[in-house]
């Protein structure tokens, strides 16, 4: 026998209580909002001479192209990330499934196959939703003859994208599931996640410096005149920001447990000493939680920083330049509204997934408002330092990139003068007050499962 | 009393409480009906329990007998009849008043789960004390004194996942007791361990108990675990059947 078939598989993977028909729902909203990005993200991509005139300046403008398909790409990043934090929900009840199905006699890798097809399955549905809503979209927005158009739904997209982006997806997707089986072991008795509560600290922190320090190289070669080729020097500028990234996602766990340590031994409150000692214990999920949250505020603090570059270089009453970067606020907007509704998903999940233990506390007198402090305090207390440093750290890259100071012309002079280019603070600081905003507010939402979740017959449910 | 009377599995000879003076019992139940949608758990269960007594519950799977202890906890609130915790009808106070009540005057206890996995021993049995106001290093140092007397003193800094289903149990006790409570509930507390971790349990569960003058409602479907009890009230179909 080479294992089940492809049906019996999918069967499997479909087959399931309520909370892996939400898990399977989220995945393929998800996965539709994606295929609608990337595919807008070709859209402006595939715009030609012939197409236009937009009124959008960003689309109209060839030179300006390449940042908005660039904006688009990064916006799918919280979409996928949403999608990723999808497959942890209703981790328990399929832990058991999974665990019965190998008593059953199934081999530990047709449990992994079993769990990939589920992510396909419900990417491929998201895919083909999304591709479907998107060209309806394009349809429904088209404008009226001779008129300027807002999006570019005159665009021809060629099939090999339409085709390409939905699977691309699936296998980015599935091949993300199977990675994330990589720490699991599953047994005919349950299943077992080796997670570490030991995140690196050093490594972290030596990527976000070095990429920032890169960044700033690269700025001081670029103005020194470089002969780099565009290409050469745009891969260094993404290896700077990747490096960046990767270190503070790497480095929130450190962050997430570094506070949780300094919190646990001092302080007074019960739901603080909670909070703190989940920080310990599980880095890593506040970390997850946070992870495409960490991402916007990053290029949030890097739109700042360029923001704040371009206004005092040029004119700051320059339509276009404004124009321009509230558009990319806007989008920015709404990643973060996509970034923290992961974290919407995370916490739910987490509720949910220790409902017996938070019963039994409730039956033996814990008020569900400490409980409900505990749960936004874990949000809260690792957000707030990874906050603070993903916005001034990217403000300060952007700074290094592109110099602190700029050359503008002094009309009263009549002549050339170098001017310091301010650091954005109250952007900074309005920013990452209303993410964190943002943030809490989601994780409040999340605690409606609370009730539910304290029910005094959830003490009997299985773990 | 030596200790072997003490601890000893027995029942009293008494007259059955519930005929007893109501005036006598620190918690009594009148009349109890609650039912789980269409399905009736109680049906009318009457009961006393006196102060320091240990009251074994028993009766087969699904009788009512946890549905009668979460009624008498104040945990669920009783579709009709009443509990009175001395002169306070608490199957009337509200759901804040009841959860107070859990905290400060009772201590429950379950079979499993009931440790917040992530604090250490000395942290999970502090929490009830810190909860009401007690400063930390105080409740450190009171949850300490409990560990010792449950025999896992040298588990402090431990956390539940690192211990055994018994000294987990031993840990979940001290912490239902740490606020010297009046009554403690314990639904089927040595059902998810083995034979000789059970009857640790119970052992120590009984003796703090009766230093501390704390009256035990002990749900259990166990005969050997019953026997703790001084006196036992058999649940069928969601009332007293009888009491031995």
């Amino acid at each position: 026998m080479s294992g089940p078939s492809i049906e019996t598989t999918i069967r499997l993977a479909a087959t399931g209580g309520k909370s892996d028909r939400l898990r399977i729902l989220l995945t393929v909203i998800g996965a539709t909002v994606a295929t609608i990005i990337l595919l807008a993200a070709v859209a402006v991509l595939f715009i030609g001479p012939a197409n236009g005139p937009y009124s959008l300046d960003v689309l109209d403008q060839p030179g300006l192209r390449p940042g908005v398909v660039t904006a688009l790409g990064l916006l799918s990043v919280p979409v996928l990330l949403f999608v990723g934090l999808c497959s942890r929900l209703g981790a328990p009840a399929r832990d058991r499934r999974l665990a019965a199905i190998r008593m059953a006699g199934a081999t530990p890798r047709d449990a992994v196959r079993i769990v990939a097809a589920e992510t396909s399955l419900a990417t491929v549905i998201g895919g083909v939703a999304g591709t479907a809503v998107f060209f309806v979209l394009k349809a429904a927005l088209g404008a009226e003859p001779g008129s300027a158009l807002l999006l570019p739904t005159d665009v021809s997209i060629p099939i090999v994208a339409i085709i390409g982006v939905p699977l691309v997806l699936v296998a980015g997707t599935t091949g993300a599931s199977l990675l994330a089986m990589r720490k699991v072991v599953v047994s005919p008795f349950g299943v077992t996640r080796s997670m570490s509560t030991k995140p690196p600290r050093v490594a972290p922190a030596i990527l976000f410096v070095g990429g920032s320090l890169g960044l700033a190289v690269l700025g001081a070669s670029i103005r020194g005149g470089s002969e780099a080729s565009d290409l050469v020097l745009g891969a260094a500028g993404a290896i700077g920001f990747l490096a960046m990234a990767g270190g503070l996602i790497a480095g929130s766990a450190s962050i997430a447990s570094g506070t949780g340590r300094l919190l646990a031994n001092r302080v007074q409150s019960p739901a603080l000493l909670i909070a703190a000692r989940r920080l310990i214990a599980a880095p890593y999920t506040a970390s997850r939680a946070t992870t495409a949250v960490l991402l916007a505020a990053l290029i949030g603090g890097m739109t700042q920083g360029l923001r704040s570059n371009f206004l005092t270089a040029t004119d700051s009453d320059d339509a276009f330049y404004r124009t321009s970067f509230d558009l990319v606020e806007g989008v920015l907007l709404v990643a973060i509204v996509i970034a923290a509704a992961s974290l919407l998903v995370t916490t739910a999940e987490a509720v949910v997934s220790r409902r017996r233990t938070l019963a039994s506390l409730v039956a033996g007198g814990v008020p569900r408002s400490v409980l409900r402090r505990a749960t936004m305090a874990e949000t809260l207390v690792p957000l707030v330092p990874t906050m603070v440093l993903a916005l001034i750290g990217g403000s300060v890259a952007i700074r290094g990139l592109t110099g602190s100071q700029v050359e503008i012309w002094d009309s009263i002079a009549e002549g050339p003068t170098v001017v310091d280019v301010p650091i954005p603070w109250a952007r900074l600081a309005t920013l990452g007050a209303g993410m964190i905003g943002v943030c809490m507010a989601l994780t409040a939402l999340s605690l409606l499962f609370m009730r539910r979740a304290t029910d005094i017959s959830e003490i009997r449910a299985a773990a | 009393m030596n200790e072997s009377q003490t601890l000893a599995p027995h029942h009293s000879d008494q007259t059955p409480h519930e005929s007893s003076n109501p005036n006598d019992a620190v918690l009594s139940a009148r009349g109890l009906v609650y039912s789980f949608g269409r399905t009736p758990a109680l049906r009318g269960a009457s009961m006393n329990l006196e102060r320091g007594e240990i009251l074994a519950v028993t009766g087969p799977s699904g009788s009512g007998k946890s549905t009668l202890m979460l009624c008498l906890a104040g945990i669920l609130q009783p579709d009709a009849g009443e509990v009175a915790f001395g002169s306070r009808v608490i199957s009337e106070e509200s759901e804040s008043a009841r959860s107070q009540l859990r905290r400060k005057e009772f201590g429950v206890l379950f079979q499993f789960g009931q440790l917040v996995p992530e604090l250490t021993a000395i942290e999970n049995v502090a929490l009830p004390l810190m909860l009401d106001g007690v400063k930390r290093a105080s409740a450190r140092t009171a949850a300490a004194t409990w560990l010792e007397r449950f025999g896992v003193g040298d588990l402090a800094e431990v956390r539940p996942t690192e211990m055994s289903g018994g000294q987990g149990q031993r840990v979940a006790t001290a912490r239902a007791l740490v606020a010297e409570p009046k009554i403690l509930f314990a639904d089927e507390p040595t059902g998810a361990l083995d034979a000789l971790s059970g009857e640790q349990v119970m052992t120590q569960l009984v003796r703090v108990a009766r230093d501390s003058g704390t009256s035990v409602v002990l749900i259990t479907h166990d005969a050997r675990i019953a026997a703790y009890g001084d006196r036992e009230l058999i649940v069928r179909d969601g009332l007293i059947e009888g009491e031995s």
